[in-house]
């Protein structure tokens, strides 16, 4: 018995494989034997999906520490020690240049000349090669700013923005491989934007006169600055070099440590911890929320790793110290409206977008001025579809926002505007009052519920390295029956009707 | 022919017991196995390589297997704690079962599994697989805490090729090594070229197959607006558990296997290390024409399970007498099946339990002890 007791179905090999389920009943019925623990173990596969490709499991933590948190770590250190050391060596040579007197001193144009250097340096080790088209791109609007500058100064800024939109455009169309502009994209724009400021600048007189190249390429490639960011103007970078109180202070110290720590510790959530904390077979709006959160931090991490490059380097902000004037993630992941999320996304292209599209269109009309600003920061990100289409979508949903909560403050005399009440308003209900916080509790979900829309498609999926393509983002939407987008609609025409 | 062949494999199933002393003779290779039983690894394994040979710690092990541990320092720890994750996933996944995966320790270098890894049946199958596979996740991991010290993560920059500057292989190359070290440590005890020995070097490979194909590389980029400035990648090794899993999933739909009409091949082979290595291939075909042949991850075996019912001290299984099983259940943990016809007793019996489980600011957890009536069926 004991040698035919597997005998009756075990000899079958794999007795599921081609066998349909008509058959199996069939085989059932002119089944006589005993049920043995094969032909149940059978029939219990049968009736659940065989062999479920992918497990959702909560791996352990310890797991995750060996195959997430250290390869991060290690990585990002492999990665960021020649910029920080690159930043050490220029904030030092920065401190002995003051040592000295006015007359012996080291010579301005030095100590630009090691912020250029340092800086090409950085760009090497990040980016090899593609670090020319970032070169090039810098003393081609130098030149052209040398012809401009006799002809019709006020034009400089427009010159400038047309030389870099061109030259980008190209760059990306024809000439870089998609793969390599992806990977410099981020130094182009902190470029863009230091090269047309300057522009701008010269135009309104705001800079006397244009720099020397040294001062310029000093500007431009400065090492704290030109990897990351942030942008910062030309008088600011000037004022931080030639500042005599700019001492290595404790609180100096305490800042670089505080925002790389942040920076490091940002970059593990987003790689390690939201895929950990929301498993793969969950909601979909949770896993939008985790996708959408997980580019967030990423985004915290460049922004804090920044202020720590460019602090590091001697740059000073015009803040109190221990402020972040980059990104300000508490004002972003509860958020008070999606106006002040795109405030504190990045202060300083905000504030470069305020004062060199916003408030020189304005003249023209304020819609315009909105729009070109808009436009403006897509063009900064390049031809893509997808960052277009999520920045024009915030354009218009917080425009909505804005106009519809002004609109109901006024109806209800409430402190429900999207920016908060200053400290003495002269509405009736202020913000302690219980409705008053409940409005605005659940405008900050619906802004919440926004991003995690919006951003749910910077997935680090496979088109990730290259940028994403119009069909990745449709697809995206589509799946979430663009549930966003209706809702924004349906409160612009609320908005319209009351 | 063919009834020749089901002949002597029949001849060399029942009879293990009279072959045991001429030529199966305990495969001694098998005898790492025992090295789960071993405490924690001493400071020693750690020393000096040249202590290791005299590690009282490697005396299971066969000359080459020693040869192997002592060229990779660390990794007898890591084969050590992959033996006890063997026999505890085992032991796991077939809890429910009449084998329950038996282990007996008794320090005479046999298989600590028992004699059931000399037969060809479904549970020496997945005993081999798991244990080549437990070796293989253990030495990857191990290779990427840095314990063995030949593999460890390569950050060097000058080995990166070129133009990849954010490539990092590092684990994925951890996962291979610990591929390829399995398969030198495991599959040197099978140099038999018999029938017996390839099934088995199948189900190695299998069990290794599930673990590398468990490993998955995620990159993520960080920069400026999506851009990508700062690459990132990590490896993500599937869990132990989920291995055993899916090596449960193909054990119970294992193929029963004929050697193959062109008998066995063994090909020479004089590429690779030039040693002229013999390759030995497998040549078998499944027992019914009509499925398809087993693929790399398929468990194959050649002969049937004993029912386990009774208790046979050759294979050192103890039979299902006295094991508990499920009243309700109509499975194969279910009393009928699980007493094999033989009826189970039942009892009740008071269990005192920890219950009403209170939170307690800051942070304490205060729980009462109840005493709850049980009752649990024993097989007779």
């Amino acid at each position: 018995m004991d040698d035919d007791y597997y005998d009756d179905m075990g000899m079958e090999g794999n007795p599921l494989e081609g066998v349909s389920e008509e058959e199996l009943m069939e085989m059932l019925q002119n089944y006589d034997g005993e049920l043995t623990p094969e032909l149940m173990d059978m029939l219990q596969s049968y009736r659940q999906p065989k062999s479920p490709e992918v497990v959702y499991s909560r791996s352990h933590f310890s797991e995750l520490f060996d195959n997430c948190m250290l390869p991060t770590w290690t990585q990002l250190f492999e990665l960021l020690l020649p910029l920080f050391v690159y930043c050490i060596i220029f904030r030092i040579l920065l401190y002995l240049s003051h040592l000295g007197t006015k007359s012996y001193g080291a010579p301005h144009w030095l100590i630009h000349l090691c912020s250029a250097v340092l800086g090409l340096l950085a760009l090497n080790s990040f980016f090899k090669v593609a670090t020319l088209y970032i070169v090039v791109a810098c003393f081609l609007a130098y030149f052209a700013y040398s012809f401009v500058i006799e002809q019709k100064r006020e034009w400089c800024g427009l010159v400038g923005a047309v030389i870099m939109v061109v030259f980008s455009l190209l760059c990306e169309l024809f000439f870089v491989e998609a793969e390599t502009w992806h990977k410099i994209r981020g130094a182009q724009i902190i470029l863009f934007m230091k090269v047309i400021s300057l522009g701008v600048d010269i135009g309104q007189g705001t800079v006397v006169a244009l720099p020397s190249v040294v001062h310029y390429a000093g500007y431009c490639f400065n090492v704290g600055t030109v990897i990351f960011g942030p942008w910062i103007s030309y008088p600011q970078y000037s004022k931080s070099l030639d500042s005599q109180s700019n001492s290595l202070g404790v609180l100096w110290i305490l800042k670089v440590l505080l925002t790389s720590v942040l920076g490091v510790v940002f970059l593990t959530h987003s790689n390690c911890f939201t895929n950990w904390l929301i498993l793969d077979h969950s909601w979909r709006w949770f896993l939008a929320y985790r996708d959408a959160q997980s580019f967030r931090f990423s985004h915290y991490s460049i922004s804090f790793l920044s202020e720590a490059t460019s602090t590091l380097s001697g740059i000073k902000f015009d803040g109190p110290n221990l402020q972040w004037n980059v990104a300000r993630p508490h004002n972003i992941e509860l958020p008070r409206s999606l106006v002040e999320v795109v405030t504190n996304w990045n202060l300083p292209m905000h504030f470069w977008l305020k004062t060199y599209v916003f408030k020189l269109v304005r003249p023209y009309g304020t819609f315009l001025a909105v729009i070109l600003t808009y436009a403006a920061s897509a063009l900064l990100h390049g031809l893509n579809f997808q960052l277009a289409a999520v920045l024009f979508s915030l354009g218009f949903y917080s425009y909505t926002e804005f106009v519809f909560r002004r609109r109901l403050s006024h109806i209800f005399d409430a402190c429900i505007q999207a920016r908060k009440c200053k400290e003495k308003c002269d509405h009736k209900y202020t913000r302690t009052n219980p409705f008053v916080i409940m409005t605005n509790f659940a405008f900050s979900f619906l802004a919440v519920f926004h991003l995690a829309y919006l951003g749910l498609m910077f997935d680090s999926s496979d088109g990730e390295e290259k940028g994403y393509t119009m069909w990745h983002t449709l697809e995206k939407w589509s799946s979430l029956n663009y549930l966003s987008h209706w809702i924004a609609l349906g409160t612009f025409i609320f908005y319209w009707l009351i | 022919m063919h009834l020749m062949v089901t002949l002597c494999l029949m001849l060399l199933t029942t009879d293990v017991c009279s072959q045991k002393s001429t030529k199966v003779k305990a495969p001694k290779g098998t005898k790492w196995w025992s090295l789960a039983k071993a405490g924690e690894p001493s400071n020693d394994l750690r020393s000096p390589l040249t202590k290791h040979n005299n590690n009282p710690s490697l005396e299971p092990l066969t000359k080459r297997q020693r040869k192997l541990v002592t060229k990779n320092p660390g990794s007898i720890v890591a084969v050590e704690s992959g033996a006890k994750m063997a026999i505890q996933e085992c032991k796991h996944q077939f809890k429910n079962r009449r084998w329950n995966c038996p282990t007996n320790f008794d320090g005479h270098g046999n298989s600590i599994f028992g004699k059931i890894i000399q037969k060809g049946c479904r549970e020496s199958a997945f005993i081999y697989a798991i244990t080549s596979a437990a070796v293989a996740h253990s030495v990857s991991r191990s290779c990427a805490e840095g314990g063995i010290s030949t593999c460890t993560c390569d950050t060097e920059p000058h080995d990166r090729p070129a133009g990849r500057d954010w490539e990092w292989s590092g684990c994925s190359d951890n996962a291979k090594f610990g591929h390829a070290f399995s398969r030198k440590f495991v599959d040197i005890l099978e140099k038999g070229r018999d029938f017996r020995y390839m099934t088995n070097l199948h189900n190695n490979e299998a069990g290794r197959v599930h673990v590398s194909s468990g490993l998955r590389r995620d990159c993520k980029c960080h920069g400026m607006s999506g851009s990508c400035a700062v690459k990132t990648c990590w490896m993500s090794l599937t869990s132990f558990r989920e291995v055993g899993n899916s090596l449960k999933d193909r054990f119970d739909g294992a193929t029963r296997i004929l050697p193959g009409n062109d008998g066995l091949k063994a090909e020479e082979e004089n590429s690779g290390n030039g040693r002229g290595s013999k390759k030995r291939k497998l040549s078998f075909t499944p027992a019914n024409p009509n499925h398809k042949h087993p693929g790399k991850r398929d468990l194959v075996y050649f002969e049937d399970s004993p029912s386990f019912c009774e208790k046979d001290q050759g294979l050192g299984h103890n039979g299902t007498t006295g094991r508990e099983c499920n009243g309700t259940s109509i499975g194969i943990d279910g009393c009928d099946l699980m007493c094999c016809g033989r009826g189970y007793r039942t009892e009740e019996y008071v269990a005192r339990e920890r219950c009403q489980c209170q939170f307690h600011w800051c942070c304490d957890v205060i729980c009462k002890v109840c005493t709850v009536n049980k009752t649990r069926h024993m097989c007779l």
